[in-house]
């Protein structure tokens, strides 16, 4: 490169920076302070997020158990769709000792991580490589009495199942909402009953504290595939037996208003238990992967809905021996898992399965796989620079 | 067939007129302004943009106001390629480009420069950055440094860097450093995978020599001292001595 005959102006020379890489950016914050100080700059974190989301740059992240060690871990997989997204680095993250969080997300790049077990939580930027551990939730559990027993309860045990992470854009706030269940049981009984209530949690980053929310009537029942929040909103599957026919529902969550509301899924889009309909975040809006329970060969229809209308965006047609979806990579691309729990890509361009070079076959626990995706992205979160006490990154050996 | 399609007149900062197609013009959002906007016979004058640079604008927006219109057959995949290459010019032609597309407001043809200088810089280092934009570094010795250690992980993977392990030094031992000899302290990350394979190889040495393959030449620097270190376990950072030649 060479000394130009005359300067960009600041602005022109902005936008060009907003096009790069986090990784580049990062590095570039010693070139000058001016430099260091505008990249942190909403207006420029805002561009630089827009980029990204037009050209899509989009990691992905694969959970897998090593083989040996048992150890949890997610393999980053490359985004280059001429390397086969090959493995480019494999993440630990001590932080949550010997089990893997469940991941909730991408939101702006960011994604939530919860120990389902233990009040333990953290929200991750992994592009700029910072870590921000939440708050343990100071809200009080509430004592149970059983009128059958004429006893109170002893709270066994606390587990937080199902939630979601997304943003707040009137209050330009970043929330995650969290289902708690109490096990209550009888402690002078050798063999008690367990009793069960229910919370729900909201934490928001800006005042880094949780509080308590009524719980809905319905309750999620499932894990949802990949992100469950899009455009200021949050879903879940669940379910009614009210009138005896399980009906398949969408519980949602309006992160600005924090009010649930219920959702039907029309018939046409497929019931339980004649299909799967696995929920997820699809080119910006709600969608699900239909496909069947008991088949040979298995076809997946994509549905999207948006205000209420369901529409099919696309079918892929019998591929033999795949079991579930994954979740989707760049360009539309499917990730599966086949009856042998290899993972295989679904190219969306030459409507081919192909296998890809993961070496899963040494993994243990191969059908609980699963995909998470994020944009890069330079939002900032209060946090603290990765440290190997949280997270710890691999390159992969094989290089 | 002679189409009877309008003509605008523009007249560049070094007096060179151009007549062409209205469809082609008005790409440009300040050129449609002012035609809609003033006299629609007068010549238009882009004061700041100049013959070469103009003519090369105007290839760009026929060859995309044709393609839009269906009258050249060229398929997505060709025009993008058609842009990649118009494109490959030398930086000061780019930054002239990005300059006139501002200032014309041609929306694509400024993504698309600025998209192409990104690309360009992307995997430079801050001192060959400086170069290109012209920027005078106001950071201190040791503030730089700091700025590089918190953020060392974005500094791996740089071509032209050599084969080494490193070690992270006692802070004596970097003041002695930045003191000696009034030269600039880098700090160079390896490449992460032939880091971990020299660490698996070393493991039996006490002390090691580095070996470096020569840098880019347009910024040439004297390696001046090498301080010999002990190999530990983990990752290992070594501070270099630069005597910069500027």
């Amino acid at each position: 490169m060479q000394r130009p005959r005359f300067e960009l102006p600041e602005a022109l020379v902005m936008g060009i920076l907003s096009k790069l890489p986090v990784k580049s950016l990062t590095r570039f914050n010693c070139v000058c302070k001016y430099w260091c100080s505008s990249f942190q700059t909403p207006h420029f974190i805002s561009n630089n997020y827009h980029n990204n989301l037009e050209n899509n740059n989009l990691n992905l992240l694969l959970s897998r158990c090593d083989g040996n060690t048992f150890q949890l871990y997610y393999s980053q997989l490359s985004n280059e769709k001429d390397q086969n997204y090959i493995v480019k680095q494999n993440i630990h993250l001590p932080f949550f000792k010997n089990d893997l969080p469940s991941v909730y997300g991408a939101c702006h790049g960011l994604l939530c991580l919860l120990d389902p077990s233990k009040d333990k939580a953290a929200i991750w930027n992994p592009s700029t490589r910072e870590f921000k551990i939440l708050p343990p939730s100071s809200i009080q559990r509430p004592p149970y009495f059983s009128p059958f027993e004429e006893t109170y309860l002893t709270l066994d045990d606390i587990s937080f199942d199902d939630a979601a992470f997304g943003f707040d854009s009137k209050t330009d706030d970043y929330k995650v909402i969290r289902f708690v269940t109490l096990t209550f049981v009888n402690s002078e009984e050798e063999y008690s009953h367990p009793h069960f209530m229910y919370q729900v949690e909201l934490y928001s980053l800006r005042s880094n504290s949780w509080k308590e929310i009524p719980s809905p009537d319905d309750k999620p029942t499932e894990t949802n595939l990949g992100n469950n929040y899009v455009d200021g909103i949050c879903y879940w599957k669940t379910e009614t037996g009210a009138y005896l026919d399980f009906r398949g529902l969408i519980l949602s969550f309006d992160m600005g208003k924090e009010k649930f509301s219920i959702l039907p899924i029309p018939e046409f889009v497929g019931s339980f238990p004649e299909y799967y309909v696995d929920l997820l975040v699809f080119n910006g809006s709600l969608g699900a992967i239909v496909y069947p329970t008991e088949r040979i060969d298995t076809s997946f229809d994509l549905w999207v809905t948006s205000e209420g209308v369901w529409t099919k965006q696309f079918n892929i047609k019998s591929i033999s021996g795949v079991v579930h979806p994954l979740g989707f990579g760049k360009n539309g691309d499917l990730f599966l898992r086949d009856t042998n729990d290899e993972v295989l890509l679904f190219d969306a361009s030459t409507q081919e399965l192909k296998e890809l070079e993961i070496n899963t076959y040494l993994d243990h626990f191969r059908f609980d796989i699963s995909l998470h995706v994020y944009l890069e992205s330079l939002v900032r979160i209060n946090g603290i620079k990765e440290i190997e006490k949280h997270v710890i990154r691999q390159p992969a050996r094989d290089a | 067939m002679g189409s009877t399609s309008t003509k605008i007149k523009l007249r560049t900062s070094d007096q060179k007129v151009f007549e062409v197609e209205k469809a082609v013009a008005v790409q440009s959002q300040t050129i449609k302004y002012i035609y809609e906007n003033g006299c629609p016979d007068s010549v238009i004058h882009v004061h700041s943009v100049s013959g070469d640079i103009l003519s090369k604008i105007l290839d760009y927006c026929k060859k995309h106001v044709n393609s839009a219109a269906g009258k050249e057959d060229i398929s997505p995949e060709e025009l993008y390629e058609w842009d990649a290459n118009f494109v490959k010019v030398d930086q000061n032609t780019l930054f002239d480009l990005i300059l006139a597309a501002n200032c014309l407001k041609i929306e694509s043809l400024l993504d698309l420069t600025c998209q192409t200088v990104a690309n360009m810089i992307k995997g430079k280092r801050p001192e060959e950055i400086r170069t290109t934009f012209n920027i005078k570094n106001d950071y201190t010795i040791e503030a730089e440094e700091a700025v590089r250690r918190e953020n060392k992980w974005a500094f791996d993977m740089l071509g032209g860097v050599g084969t080494m392990v490193i070690e992270e030094l006692a802070d004596d031992t970097m003041s002695k450093c930045v003191t000696n000899a009034k030269s600039r302290v880098c700090v160079i990350a390896a490449n992460q995978i032939v880091m971990m394979r020299s660490i698996s190889k070393l493991a039996n040495k006490k002390s090691i020599d580095v070996y470096k393959q020569p840098q880019n030449p347009t910024t040439p620097r004297i390696k001046e001292s090498v301080k010999q270190i002990n190999v530990g376990t983990g990752f290992i950072e070594l501070f270099f001595h630069f005597k910069c030649k500027m």
